[in-house]
This record gives C-alpha cells, sequence and structure tokens, in this order.
C-alpha cells in the first residue's frame, strides 16, 4: 500500500452501552459485566477504498457512523471485525485543540501537540514560526492557553494539524466554528493539502461544504454504506432520506389545513421535466406543480392561491389566479389544474408549497394547506443563495480608439 | 513487550509529555521545577528530625533509626505516589485519547517517570548518608541502584495495569487510595520483618507479610545493602526479579486487553 491510501474491508464495530455511564467493579463481580449492557452496532460490513489524492466526504444523520468510521481509519479504536488500513502520517483533526494543556504556553503546547501528532521536536521547531503565523497568534503565543479564546484556542489547534505535513487528513465538522475569514484560510489550507496530492475524508452534516471539497462521498445509514459515488448523488439521497423522515412527522403534527370546505384541494404533486412524481430539484430544471381541486355544483367561482416560502417560513414568491380566467368549467368532480415553470428560479434549499382555495373575492376561505409540498432545490454550478437569477454576462466591446 | 518498546520508539512524545507532567506539577508556583527535588527532601528532613531527634527508635539494635527508616522510604513514597496520579492518568487525558491515536500507555508510564525522578533524588541522598554514617555498609551501598531500577520496573506494570482498569471501572482509583494506608503498615518501612516481636508466635503471618506483600521482597533487599552492609538475600533478589518480570508482564497484557475500550469509555 502506497502513503496516503485507505483501505477499510467488511468492517463492523460493536459498542456495548451499559446503562450505567460507567461501570463499577460491582458489576463485574456481581453481574459478571454483562447485565444491563446492549450491544449497538454502528458499523455493519462497510468498505471502502480511498486512493492517494482523494478527497472523499462521508456524509449521514447523527448516529449513522460517521465518527466511528473516522476513528476507525484514524487509529483511535479497532474494528470489531474486517480490517481498516490507513498508510503515511495520519493528522486527524477529530476535535481542534485536543490536548492542550489550560497552563502551558501557546508555545509549549505547539510542542506538546505536535508532539502526540507525531511530530519530531525538530520538524515541530522548522515549523514553528509558519504555525503561529497561520493562526495569527504572533501576540500571544508565550501567554497560557487558558487566556486564549476559543477561537484562539481553534485556530492553534487547526495550525499544528494543517503544518503536520500528513498524507492523509481526516477532519470532522471542524469548520462549524470560527469566524467566516479564518473558515476561509482553514478551506485554502485544506484545497492546497489537496492539490498537493494528500487523501482527505471529511465528515460533516454540510452538504455545502462537501461538495466544495469532494467529488465523491459516502452517504451512510445506520451504520452502513447507502451510496457511494459523486457527491452530488450522495448529497441528494442524503436530502432525500432527511425529507423522508421529516414529512411523516410535520404531518403528523397537526393537519394544518383548514377552510369552510365546500371545494377542497385534492391532491397536489410536484411534477419533473417527463411528468414524473418529485420532491427535488436541480435549480433552473423545468419545474411543473399539478393540483386536482374537487368543487360540487353551485360553487362560485373559485380562486386558487399559492405561496412559497423558505424553512423559516419567509415568503418566497405567492401568487393567485381566477379559475374561470384559465378555462376552469363549473363542473361537478374533481378537476386537475397545472401550474409550470420552464426554468425554476430556485438556487439552494427547503421549500415549502401552500396552497389555498377561495372564493374570487379572497374573502371566504374554502380550504388551506400548509405545507402542501416539501421540496427541495440542489444549486447548480457556482449558484449560492435561495433565488437563481440566471443573468448573461456579456463584455461590453472596447471602442475603438485613435 | 511492544507496549514498553513504545517508549523507546516514541521516546520525543515519551519526553514531551514527561516534561509536561513534570512542569504541570509545580506550575505556577515560584520555586517550579525545583519542588522535585525540595519535595523529597523536605519529606526527608522532617523524619530525619523526628526520629535521630525527637523519637529514638531503639528496638531495631541501632542508634540510628532515621537511616534504617530512609533506606525503605523512597521506594515506598515512590509507589504510593506513581500509582495514585498514574491510576487517574488516562481519564485526565480523556480528550486526548478519544481525540488523536498515539501510543496511550506513554500516559500512565510518563507519570511514573517522574514519579522516578524523585525517587532517584532520595536514593542518591540516602546512598550519601548511608555512604557518610555506615562505614560498614560502603562495599554493598551501590546495589541499591540496580534494585531501585528493578523496583521502578514493578511500579511501572502496576500502575500501567492500574491505569487501564481505572479507564474501565472507575473506582479502580478509590480503591488504591483507600489500600494504600493499611499497605504501608503491611509493608516493612517503620519496621523491619525479623525485629517484629509478634512474628514469633505467628511465623504464618511473617511469611504472609514477607512473600505475598509483593514490595516486601524489594524493599528488604535496598535496605540490607543501604542500611545492614549485607548482601540482599538471595530469595530477595530473586523475588524482586521475578516480581519485575511478571508486573511488566501484567502491565502490558492488562493494557493491551484493553487499549481498544480505553479509546471508548475513557
Amino acid at each position: 500500500m502506497a502513503p496516503g491510501e485507505i483501505r477499510v474491508e467488511g468492517v463492523a464495530r460493536r459498542f456495548r452501552i451499559h446503562a450505567r455511564e460507567t461501570r463499577t467493579l460491582k458489576d463485574l463481580f456481581v453481574q459478571r459485566g454483562r447485565a444491563g449492557a446492549e450491544d449497538i452496532w454502528a458499523l455493519h460490513d462497510v468498505s471502502l477504498e480511498v486512493a492517494r489524492g482523494e478527497a472523499v466526504g462521508l456524509i449521514g444523520r447523527n448516529g449513522s457512523g460517521k465518527t466511528t468510521l473516522l476513528r476507525l481509519i484514524a487509529g483511535i479504536i479497532k474494528p470489531t471485525t474486517g480490517r481498516v488500513r490507513a498508510d503515511g502520517r495520519i493528522g486527524s483533526l477529530l476535535e481542534l485543540g485536543a490536548g492542550f494543556h489550560p497552563d502551558f504556553t501557546g508555545r509549549e503546547n505547539v510542542f506538546l501537540n505536535g508532539a502526540i501528532q507525531g511530530l519530531r521536536r525538530a520538524e515541530i521547531r522548522d515549523r514553528f514560526d509558519e504555525i503561529v503565523a497561520f493562526a495569527e497568534l504572533e501576540h500571544a503565543i508565550d501567554r497560557s492557553v487558558r487566556t486564549y479564546s476559543s477561537g484562539m484556542t481553534m485556530r492553534l489547534g487547526f495550525a499544528i494539524a494543517a503544518f503536520l505535513d500528513a498524507d492523509v487528513l481526516l477532519l470532522d465538522e471542524v469548520f462549524a466554528v470560527g469566524d467566516e475569514a479564518f473558515q476561509r484560510k482553514c478551506f485554502g489550507r485544506i484545497f492546497a493539502f489537496k492539490q498537493a496530492g494528500g487523501t482527505i475524508v471529511f465528515v460533516s452534516h454540510d452538504a455545502a461544504a462537501v461538495e466544495r471539497l469532494c467529488e465523491r462521498s459516502v452517504f451512510l445509514e445506520r451504520g452502513r454504506v447507502a451510496f457511494d459515488g459523486p457527491t452530488r448523488e450522495a448529497v441528494a439521497r442524503y436530502r432525500r432520506a432527511l425529507a423522508d423522515e421529516i414529512d411523516p412527522a410535520e404531518r403528523g403534527a397537526g393537519l394544518r389545513e383548514w377552510g369552510s370546505g365546500e371545494a377542497t384541494i385534492a391532491s397536489a404533486a410536484l411534477l419533473g421535466s417527463e411528468g414524473e412524481d418529485r420532491l427535488q430539484f436541480l435549480s433552473g430544471e423545468p419545474f411543473a406543480v399539478r393540483i386536482g381541486i374537487d368543487a360540487p355544483d353551485g360553487v362560485p367561482p373559485l380562486r386558487l392561491q399559492l405561496e412559497l416560502r423558505d424553512d423559516a417560513g419567509t415568503l418566497v414568491a405567492g401568487e393567485a389566479v381566477d379559475l374561470r380566467a384559465i378555462g376552469w368549467a363549473a363542473q361537478g368532480g374533481e378537476q386537475v389544474v397545472h401550474y409550470e415553470l420552464g426554468s425554476l428560479p430556485l438556487a439552494d434549499g427547503r421549500f415549502h408549497l401552500r396552497l389555498g382555495l377561495t372564493d374570487e373575492s379572497g374573502e371566504h376561505l374554502y380550504h388551506w394547506l400548509d405545507d402542501a409540498l416539501v421540496f427541495i432545490v440542489y444549486p447548480g454550478d457556482g449558484e449560492r443563495g435561495m433565488v437563481r437569477f440566471a443573468g448573461t454576462w456579456r463584455v461590453e466591446e472596447k471602442t475603438a480608439k485613435r | 513487550m511492544s507496549v514498553y518498546a513504545d517508549v523507546i520508539r516514541y521516546r520525543e512524545l515519551f519526553s514531551s509529555l514527561f516534561r509536561r507532567d513534570l512542569r504541570a506539577k509545580y506550575r505556577g508556583s515560584v520555586l517550579g521545577l525545583a519542588w522535585t527535588l525540595l519535595h523529597p527532601l523536605v519529606l526527608m528532613g522532617v523524619y530525619l528530625l523526628v526520629f535521630s531527634l525527637l523519637w529514638r527508635v531503639t528496638e531495631i539494635g541501632s542508634d540510628d533509626y532515621w537511616l534504617f527508616l530512609l533506606s525503605a522510604l523512597p521506594a515506598w513514597v515512590f509507589f504510593a505516589t506513581a500509582l495514585q496520579g498514574s491510576t487517574r492518568s488516562l481519564l485526565e487525558n480523556a480528550n486526548l485519547i478519544r481525540k488523536v491515536r498515539f501510543p496511550r500507555q506513554l500516559v500512565p508510564l510518563s507519570i511514573v517517570g517522574t514519579n522516578l525522578v524523585s525517587f532517584a533524588v532520595m536514593l542518591g541522598v540516602v546512598i550519601c548518608l548511608s555512604l557518610i554514617v555506615l562505614p560498614e555498609a560502603r562495599s554493598t551501598v551501590w546495589l541499591a541502584i540496580p534494585l531501585g531500577a528493578l523496583f521502578a520496573c514493578i511500579v511501572a506494570g502496576v500502575a500501567l495495569a492500574l491505569a487501564s482498569l481505572n479507564a474501565l471501572y472507575r473506582d479502580v482509583e478509590h480503591l488504591v487510595a483507600a489500600l494504600l494506608l493499611p499497605w504501608f503498615f503491611l509493608t516493612p518501612v517503620l519496621y523491619s520483618l525479623d525485629q517484629l516481636p509478634g512474628v514469633d508466635d505467628y511465623p504464618a503471618a511473617e511469611f504472609a507479610l514477607h512473600w505475598l506483600n509483593f514490595l516486601t521482597p524489594p524493599i528488604e533487599a535496598m535496605r540490607a545493602s543501604l542500611f545492614f552492609g549485607d548482601a540482599p538475600s538471595a530469595a530477595d533478589t530473586v523475588y524482586t526479579v521475578v516480581a519485575a518480570i511478571v508486573a511488566l508482564a501484567l502491565g502490558a497484557f492488562v493494557f493491551s486487553r484493553s487499549d481498544d475500550r480505553i479509546a471508548v469509555e475513557v
């Protein structure tokens, strides 16, 4: 195996969870240490190969086994069955500043932490100035770490790991903290590491961060590899799994629909470009809403209202249409209405579609559905934010100068 | 044995941890590292004062009870402090152990190392005092050095085993704290086994004190060379060598068996 390669072969890991947080000797002697213990398999039959220079993301919900897998690769724990091999120097940024001694100065902690991460004193001495400069702690390096802010501690922790000259870098949610400027700097450093041929395994809940860094991702679900492939696809599956799990809960939390009920919205669905039912869209894809309306004879002319809100409840767009105006025939029974967009003008996020049915004055409410549909939009290349502008760029032609 | 070979392989890390433990102990004190030397010297000074000037014990058949005491005291102090410190050491470094891969046995062994420094200082002082006060011990005094090294192996093995067990069962440290005082009185530090008035009536008790307490043979052997000017008895010497090997093997065995669980349970 070359340095920088990682091979995980059929790995499973069991944790024995005890009824009480810590065990005492009494448990050992009285109950033989077994009673009240429960086995939890954090990983089942996980196989994974990472080539040198590859950046692989690990995504999944809490408790899906991401961190366990990372600790196995780091060699902190061993697999219950199977084999984990990782060659070369492994830098683990599982927690920034782990093992700093508060009573020691920053300088002393750099040497101590570097030694724990596997650096020799001479190597640390060579890099010391770079580390301190990167952490922006020139003024405080001889003060004890006790006086540091949490941001300063983190910066120093990251700087040490970043200058390890590792073959493999294991990152666990390390960008969750710190100010934005420093986060950018960390990312830059990690990119440089990747460009130089380093291997990266990156655990995060933040799908956008994973997408920026990794071409390939592994989606873990309850300790199994549910998907291993392009990050975009892995993220899509992850979000689908999240949506699947959240929706029933939200529906169960109260129907969130009301109205007098003379006419009702009988069905609602989102359609993709081929007319298939979908809840995930790429920014800029064709997008359609299909709404079934059940109105008996004699109901006054109807108006259909449509509201699009983001997760926080902010109104993104709202529209209403008099059904008469689009050719609604006032006859009994269910009729289907389509709302179509050639290109979805949303960029990134989770959106909620609310539907309402009123009379034409808007005063009488027949039926209102909060969260009729929840869907997710993934950004295309280089898109950020909530809305897709889809503008065009051009360079103004040079006016000829004499 | 790779458990101990790692100390050599990762000697830079070991020396970093060692320095940290040494300095962390006296951090913020004015005298700092000097306490490493002062602490054992003050302790010995107190015993010297009490037992040579104030309370003259004559049961041992010599006026130099203070030196009799000092010939066994360093070993006991080393054993007790190293054990108390190292038993908790893995838990105290939990955040490191959970997050970084490194040879974890270095943590308790480094605590043993810092206490070994005090032991060496005290032993050095006792050797000097013995050379000055007891001309008859001049030729045997040096034997205390290899005996002390063997004793350090015993302490290291036991400390590693207890530190590993305490990571899994938290009451090991309380057990150690509770046992150390009775253990002190069951170890011939204040007295010598053959001068105990009661042992003639209870030979079984003497046998138990001598051979079931693995501290007795090495301490008796050190005292023989430091105070009585005798070569240590063959039985005590062999026992000490075997105890050192067994303790190291036991420490390595317990640690290797629990190494993986330590990272999960600390």
